[in-house]
């Protein structure tokens, strides 16, 4: 589940989900939102992040229901491949219409 | 990093690291210089691309496995993706038997095949540069559009000169193959190959 909210007085960035909020997780997110599924060693060249840094990352977005890592045989090879849960695909779009909506609100 | 994200470039760069490992140009260019070497013994040499068409799928799946995964990674694309190529596929496949029907059953009319006496390598010229550059788009990996323009004026410049048809295959192909060969090195030294101990999800998992 998302982290809980802070009162900051604005109300759009206390809705925000800081779970994919974080820089590193929201390229993880955003790479598994517009790929089917994909392994640790190509979310690592893409995203550029350590294996630790990932790891982390990835088993943040796993608790919260995001991620999920599937164990399959590709060529009767064991393969273990991340892809996004319908609610993690559902809680980005909201991250993205909640970070337009706040974007629209903001006035110089 | 958060400032702009565009989802289509980050899907698009992806699918383009995906096949800068050069595999696809190695196994593309070296079955066009088959094409032309075939072609200086047997004249008609259509009905051979349905049979190289075939294994040039199934080795290439497997320079894949071998070569692109260990050091990439794996990934599966939308299924749009999947689409997009199989559609350009069927489309060789279809065009080819169409060729093949043509030649085989002497569908040609008279009138047609004093045409192509005299135009068919400007035709040759427009179809396979077309296809290349087709290809290039459909698939976002634009370099292919290149070798559209180069497989274009290759062809054109055998009709001027009236060069034997050897010449623009085998130069098409020659490039294709050496442009593949110089991204492969580049690939492999960009991406060193990850045994499968490092780098997986399994390894870090236990940590």
């Amino acid at each position: 589940m998302p982290e809980e909210p802070s009162d900051t007085g604005f109300p759009i960035i206390d809705d925000i989900d800081r779970v994919i909020h974080e820089p590193a997780r929201l390229l993880i997110m955003s790479h598994l939102y517009v790929l089917d599924s994909a392994n640790f060693l190509f979310l690592k060249r893409q995203t550029g992040l350590s294996d630790g840094n990932l790891s982390s990352h990835i088993t943040k977005l796993e608790n919260a229901g995001y991620v999920e890592i599937i164990k399959k045989f590709v060529d009767r090879k064991p393969l273990t491949v991340i892809q996004l849960t319908k609610g993690g695909r559902e809680a980005f779009r909201d991250y993205q219409r909640q970070m337009q909506h706040m974007f629209e609100g903001i006035r110089d | 990093m958060t400032e702009h994200v565009d989802l289509k470039a980050l899907e698009r760069r992806a699918y383009t690291s995906y096949h800068q490992d050069g595999i696809v140009d190695i196994f593309l260019g070296l079955a066009i210089v088959t094409l032309s070497i075939i072609l200086l013994f047997f004249e008609t040499i259509f009905y051979l691309i349905g049979g190289i068409l075939v294994v040039w799928v199934v080795s290439y799946a497997g320079a894949k496995r071998s070569i692109t995964v260990p050091r990439i990674g794996y990934v599966e694309f939308k299924q749009s993706r999947r689409y997009r190529v199989m559609f350009l596929v069927t489309l060789l496949l279809v065009l080819n038997f169409v060729i093949f029907a043509i030649m085989a059953f002497g569908l040609l009319t008279p009138e047609l095949r004093i045409f192509l006496n005299q135009y068919g390598l400007l035709v040759v010229a427009g179809v396979v540069g077309g296809l290349f550059a087709l290809f290039g788009w459909v698939t976002q990996v634009y370099r292919l559009s290149g070798y559209g323009a180069l497989a274009f004026l290759v062809f054109i410049i055998t009709h001027v000169f009236q060069l034997h048809l050897f010449f623009p295959i085998f130069v098409l192909g020659l490039t294709i193959t050496v442009t593949g060969f110089v991204m492969l090195y580049q690939f492999v030294q960009k991406y060193p190959k990850v045994e499968s101990s490092e780098g997986s999800y399994d390894n870090w998992e236990d940590e």
